[in-house]
This record gives C-alpha cells, structure tokens and sequence, in this order.
C-alpha cells in the first residue's frame, strides 16, 4: 500500500530540496519548523510586536524568492534564514533612525535589588544589546541562541553546521567584542556625547 | 587564536551559571590562571538580556502568514508589505 507522506514529516534537507524546486507545502512546512526563532531574532531587534510580525513575514518572502540561491551544501537553512530576518531588521532600523529598545515588560529579568540600581542595569543591558545587533554575523548568532534563545553548545552547533569547540571559539571572541565595544560606549563616554 | 584553556574555562564557567550556580566567585576560583579575564567576559555574559520563553508571534499571525507563502486555494502570491520600507535583499 503506498503511504502519503506528509512534508511536516519530511527530514529538513528533502524539504529544502523540494522547495528550491517551487514546491510551496515543503516551504510551508519549513515555515512551520522556524518562524518562531525568527520572530524571536527580529524581536530582539525592534522591540515591538507588530513591527516583528511584519519583518517576519518578509523574511520568509524574500527566503521563498531566493531559495534557490541557497547552498544546500553551506549552513544550515535556519542559520540562512536568520541572515536574511537580520538584514531586514538592519534596513528596518536604519529607516527608523532610533534604536528601538525593548520593553520592559519582555524582558526576562533576575530580581536586582533597589530601584536605582535595576534602572543603571537596565541601561547597561540596552548598551549590550545594542552592541550585539552590531556583532560580526556567527557572533551575534552564536551569542542570540546561546545566551537569548538559551540553547546549549551542540544545539547552537547543529543550527550553524559547526562544531562544538568552533562555537566556543565564536562565543570567546563575541563576549570579547562585546566587552570592548560595551567599555568604548561606557557611561563617561556616553555622558560625553549627551 | 585565543588560549584554548581559556575558552573551554568560559564555556565551563557559562554552563554552570546557566545551571544555576549562583556565585560568580566560585567559577573564578577553579580557573585562577584566567581570573581577570574570565571575570570580565562573564560579567558582560550577564547583561545580556533574554527575552521570556514563551514570546512568540500570535497564533492568527502564523496562520496568515503561512496562508499567504504557500498559497490559499487560489494559489496567489504575497501581497506587498506593509511597511512603508524597502528591505535589504539575502546576502
């Protein structure tokens, strides 16, 4: 008896090849297996919901007319599909002229002590978000699915196709970079420049 | 190439926080060759804001949405987007 197989139970790399091919359910069904995280990475850059939503939306636009420009032999799908969601958010930003911040609500914050202090932690917490959206590509990935999406390392390998050990080479440099770009912007040199 | 001690004290000392280990210190104190530098790395480590686990786009915005990629019965493409914008291209 012949079985009908679903694209939902498809393995990723069929369902990559049938949608370079124009087939719209296996794009669907890759819809389906990725739009939350790339919600969740263009949240993180905008702040707001409805304008994610939209940016959202694109992304899987422009993946679906771009498709077959993907190396099936590169990164993974979903690590393309956030370069594109990225891009977006960029040219979003961009046009906006503002850095969007998050809302206090969705932040998922530890409890820190008095009101003074969990407003200076809040400023800094803006600082180095702001300075990951500005992190080299795999670093601003490895540092999002690590420590945003709260992913460990061999799942943030899988979603990028690299190792273990090569993620926590990037997760190194990123904090590193991080750390350098968040001391240049420190409060004197904001105070500086207001 | 950064020290390979290093990084694998870094990912140690970020797993066990994302464990729960709740005093920085004690990471420090098993990897004192890297003491300064660690510190500094997890301190920032630990401003990085998370977003809550539950955030996810609306159940009617999924829906739509994949309505409009793969194509109702009519099989019509995207309308155009509806920000006022023009996005940047896949890299």
């Amino acid at each position: 008896m012949l079985k009908i197989v679903s694209p939902q139970d498809l393995d990723e790399r069929t369902l990559v090849q049938r949608a370079i091919a124009r087939d719209k359910e296996a794009f669907g069904a890759l819809y389906d297996r990725h739009v939350v995280r790339v919600y969740r990475h263009l949240y993180y850059m905008v702040g707001n919901t409805a304008e994610a939503e939209d940016l959202t939306a694109q992304a899987f636009l422009q993946a679906w007319e771009a498709v077959d420009r993907y190396q099936i032999r590169g990164a993974p799908f979903v690590s393309w599909l956030l370069r594109i969601a990225h891009n977006l958010g960029v040219s979003y930003l961009r046009a906006r002229r503002e850095s969007a911040q998050l809302p206090e609500t969705l932040i998922d914050h530890g409890s820190h002590g008095n009101p003074e202090e969990s407003i200076q932690r809040r400023f800094e917490e803006e600082r180095v978000r702001e300075a990951i959206l500005q992190l080299r590509d795999e670093q601003r990935q490895v540092i999002i699915l690590r420590f945003v999406e709260d992913l460990d390392y061999s799942e943030v390998a899988e979603i990028m196709g690299k190792s273990v050990a090569a993620v926590r080479v990037i997760q190194h440099r990123a904090l590193n970079a991080l750390r350098k770009q968040v001391r240049r912007d420190g409060p004197a040199e904001a105070a500086a420049h207001a | 190439m950064p020290d390979p001690e290093l990084i694998e004290a870094l990912a140690e000392c970020l797993e066990a926080l994302r464990q729960g280990e709740t005093e920085l210190e004690a990471c420090l104190e098993r990897h004192t060759p890297y003491r300064s530098e660690l510190e500094a790395l997890l301190e920032v480590a630990q401003l990085i804001p998370r977003l809550p686990e539950e955030l996810a786009p609306s159940p009617l915005f999924r829906e739509r949405t994949r309505r409009r990629l793969v194509g109702g019965s009519n099989g019509n493409p995207l309308p155009p987007p509806s920000l006022g914008w023009h996005g940047a291209g896949p890299s």
